[in-house]
């Protein structure tokens, strides 16, 4: 379990630092827009599968939760395209 | 009509109590409805979001975000500690997320000050609006959420959770995941994406 | 009955169920006055059958609180009230001021009162549903005081379990968010912005937590589920009704002169609130289908199964219907809200108090269930009320849609009294309605005198 954890909290670090650094590298908008997207759902991916622990729930609260997350974020992506 | 059941199935386990997922899930509504009402607004005048975003401080934002995050990594390592019966790794863990949560709100109450003391308010303008609240409206989810921790941390130190009964501290920790996935869609929402 | 104490709530579920009589007495009259506008006047105004429908609501649901937590508080804490002699005082003034107050809405012009009550000194009458002379409301502080110093002494001298501390939880919000009655500032935005701390912050906040508790104990005695179960939904739906309640207040700021922002605020997080109304449904539902035991009493589980699915279709359900703010835009004041007012109160609060009346009162008499004809009948008040109560929504929402398409969206829109005219047709079936109920209610009572037919061989 530690090793993976810990690969799994140093990427949630690191996709933080890429996130807050996107705008500057990214400057046209749709660049943007994906790249928050993927960071923001292997984040939120992580914590909903691994640290909630939800890999190992029931597959509809599994799903339901991941399904919110990419709700969520598919119309916000939308809302910004 | 259906009725629901408090037994999970043997094999794959509900982390914590079913009463606090269905908690958590009406919270994530919450939250969902209120981020997709911001993205259809700002959809509606991007200019005036964009030019209210530049004066935000998406660094110390970022400070807030490795907070969280820091937070939910002890308290995952605090739920194992204490199901392999080391209740005293699993106590100092529990602390350390108590902790992250304080540097969360001493950062984002310094934030604030500095906003307010700009003279922004709920009335500036949409985006103003929309930023004080959600992020104020988060901001009262990660004090339960500390108040959630300590009472289980609490508990702890009188002597529950002996035999690795952990289900009460997974049910505190989802709590917390719950607060910091939230934070995770808020904080490019409204500090990163133009 | 476990503790001799417990026996103080009888009267004041009698006073409940006898003001409740009053209180639909009333509601035929106003139901009658929309037909003839002149019907009792002078001696009956409209305004005044319409302070006096509404108060008698607010006191009796008060004196059925009272009562449900001087039955349970003992019984939960494991021992005897801390002063019965003050609980039985208390009723006596409670009942006299009540009664004192109506007499004086009926006998004198509400500006005479205001006059006579001291209101030109502390300005508090003159609001809806808060229309109490200062005595009065003075008055239901000192007796909310002194019931609650009663119960938290019990309380704190003994068990304390979740149901009674978010019982008493929410009887101290009540008390408090009284207080706001006696602000009433000059500026008319301000007046109302606090005027609702007590009206909204009471049927949409504390209430709930009262009733929460009350639907709990209940459903803890009759299903005979682990107290730990029932315990855990308690405290979710108890959370989710403070998180949608509180900031849902909102909803009733967005045309008063406040802030742009409630309309967003009160839009979103009042559409929540049907959120706990439907767990506390599913909750009640799921601990029935559960039950560990066959309780005798019937009747209070049907009532408290109806308590889940009403209170979430007419608060819920029809809250919705008008809370987002550009609905609300035109439905606002309308018979939409009658409506909503109707259910709601129904739903939720008159019928957690008849479950609490249902399951106790037998025991206050000394069985564990009323005979098996007394229950029967009680059903069938249960069926004619609930049912009436479902068509008077019905009609006024008809009436409502019907009032908003004339008066607010139509191109040439009516005034509101040729509207009126209009919405005829359904204030009759309303009222005819309203006698159907009244027939449940009076069913309601000879329930309490049926005495079991006695067997041949007895």
């Amino acid at each position: 379990m530690k090793t993976g954890f810990y690969i799994q909290w140093g990427l949630l670090t690191a996709l933080t630092l890429i996130a807050l650094m996107a705008p500057r590298w990214l400057e046209v908008e749709h660049y943007l827009l994906a790249g928050l997207a993927i960071t923001t759902l292997t984040k939120g991916q992580i914590i909903i599968d691994q640290f909630m622990g939800l890999k190992r729930a029931p597959n509809w609260l599994r799903w339901t939760v991941t399904g919110w997350l990419w709700l969520v974020l598919g119309t916000l992506g939308l809302c910004f395209y | 009509m259906t009725t629901l059941t408090l037994q999970a199935t043997p094999q794959k386990s509900i982390p914590g109590d079913l009463a606090m997922w269905f908690f958590i899930l009406a919270e994530l509504l919450v939250f969902g409805v209120l981020f997709i009402c911001y993205g259809i607004t700002r959809f509606a005048d991007p200019a005036l979001f964009n030019a209210g975003q530049t004066h935000l401080h998406a660094g110390q934002a970022a400070w807030n975000t490795l907070f969280l995050i820091t937070g939910s990594g002890t308290a995952v390592l605090a739920a194992h500690a204490i199901a392999r019966l080391q209740y005293r790794q699993g106590s100092i863990f529990l602390v350390a997320t108590f902790a992250s949560g304080v540097l969360f709100v001493v950062n984002k109450l310094m934030e604030f000050a500095s906003y307010l003391g700009q003279g922004y308010t709920l009335s500036t303008d949409n985006f103003w609006m929309f930023y004080l609240f959600l992020t104020f409206f988060h901001f009262l989810h990660v004090i339960l959420g500390m108040v959630i921790i300590a009472a289980v941390w609490i508990k702890l130190q009188q002597g529950h959770y002996r035999n690795g009964q952990t289900a009460g501290v997974e049910t505190a920790t989802s709590y917390w995941h719950m607060v910091d996935l939230v934070w995770i869609v808020l904080f490019p929402l409204v500090y990163l994406i133009r | 009955m476990k503790y001799q104490s417990q026996a103080v709530a009888k009267p004041y579920f009698i006073a409940a169920i006898g003001l409740f009589i009053g209180q639909i007495l009333f509601g035929l009259i106003m139901g009658l006055q929309y037909l003839w506008g002149d019907f009792l006047f002078p001696a009956i105004p409209f305004n005044v059958a319409r302070m006096v429908h509404t108060n008698l609501l607010i006191v009796w649901l008060l004196f059925g609180f009272m009562g449900a937590a001087y039955y349970m508080i003992p019984e939960e804490a494991e021992r005897e009230l801390y002063s019965p002699k003050l609980a039985k005082l208390m009723f006596w003034v409670f009942l006299v001021a009540g009664a004192l107050t109506v007499v004086s809405y009926l006998a004198v012009p509400y500006a005479t009162l205001a006059k006579w009550s001291g209101n030109g000194l502390v300005a508090t009458m003159g609001r809806e549903f808060l229309e109490q002379p200062l005595y009065t409301k003075v008055g239901i502080v000192v007796v909310a005081l002194v019931f609650l110093f009663n119960i938290s002494m019990t309380l704190l001298a003994g068990r304390k379990t979740s149901i009674s501390l978010v019982m008493i939880l929410g009887l101290w919000g009540l008390a408090v968010f009284f207080l706001f009655s006696f602000y009433n500032p000059n500026n008319l935005v301000k007046d109302k912005y606090y005027w609702w701390w007590v009206v909204h912050l009471w049927v949409e906040g504390v209430w709930e937590l009262i009733l929460g508790a009350m639907l709990a104990f209940v459903l803890v005695k009759i299903t005979g589920v682990d107290r730990e179960v029932i315990e855990k939904w308690l405290y979710v739906i108890i959370a989710m009704t403070l998180i949608t309640g509180i900031i849902g207040t909102g909803h009733h700021y967005f045309w008063i002169g406040t802030p742009a922002y409630w309309q967003w605020w009160g839009s979103i997080f009042s559409a929540l609130e049907p959120i706990p109304f439907f767990m506390m449904t599913v909750f009640a539902f799921n601990m029935v289908n559960r039950r560990r035991r066959e309780h005798p009493n019937k009747a209070a589980t049907l009532w408290a199964l109806g308590t889940g699915v009403m209170s979430f279709l007419g608060a819920g359900v029809w809250g919705f219907l008008h809370t987002l703010a550009p609905v609300n835009y035109y439905t606002h004041g309308s018979q939409i809200t009658a409506a909503h007012g109707h259910m709601a109160f129904y739903g939720a609060y008159v019928m957690v108090v008849i479950t609490m009346i249902s399951y106790a009162m037998p025991l206050l008499r000394g069985r564990e269930a009323n005979s098996n004809r007394a229950q029967v009948l009680e059903m069938w008040s249960f069926w004619l009320m609930t049912i009436a109560m479902v068509f008077i929504t019905l009609f006024l929402t008809a009436a409502g849609i019907l009032q908003v398409w004339l008066q607010r969206i139509s191109a040439t829109p009516m005034s509101f009294m040729d509207t009126q005219d209009q919405l005829r047709l359904f204030y009759w079936l309303r009222e005819f309605s309203g006698v159907i109920f009244a027939v449940g209610l009076v069913l309601y009572v000879i329930s309490f005198f049926i005495k079991e037919r006695k067997t041949a061989n007895a």
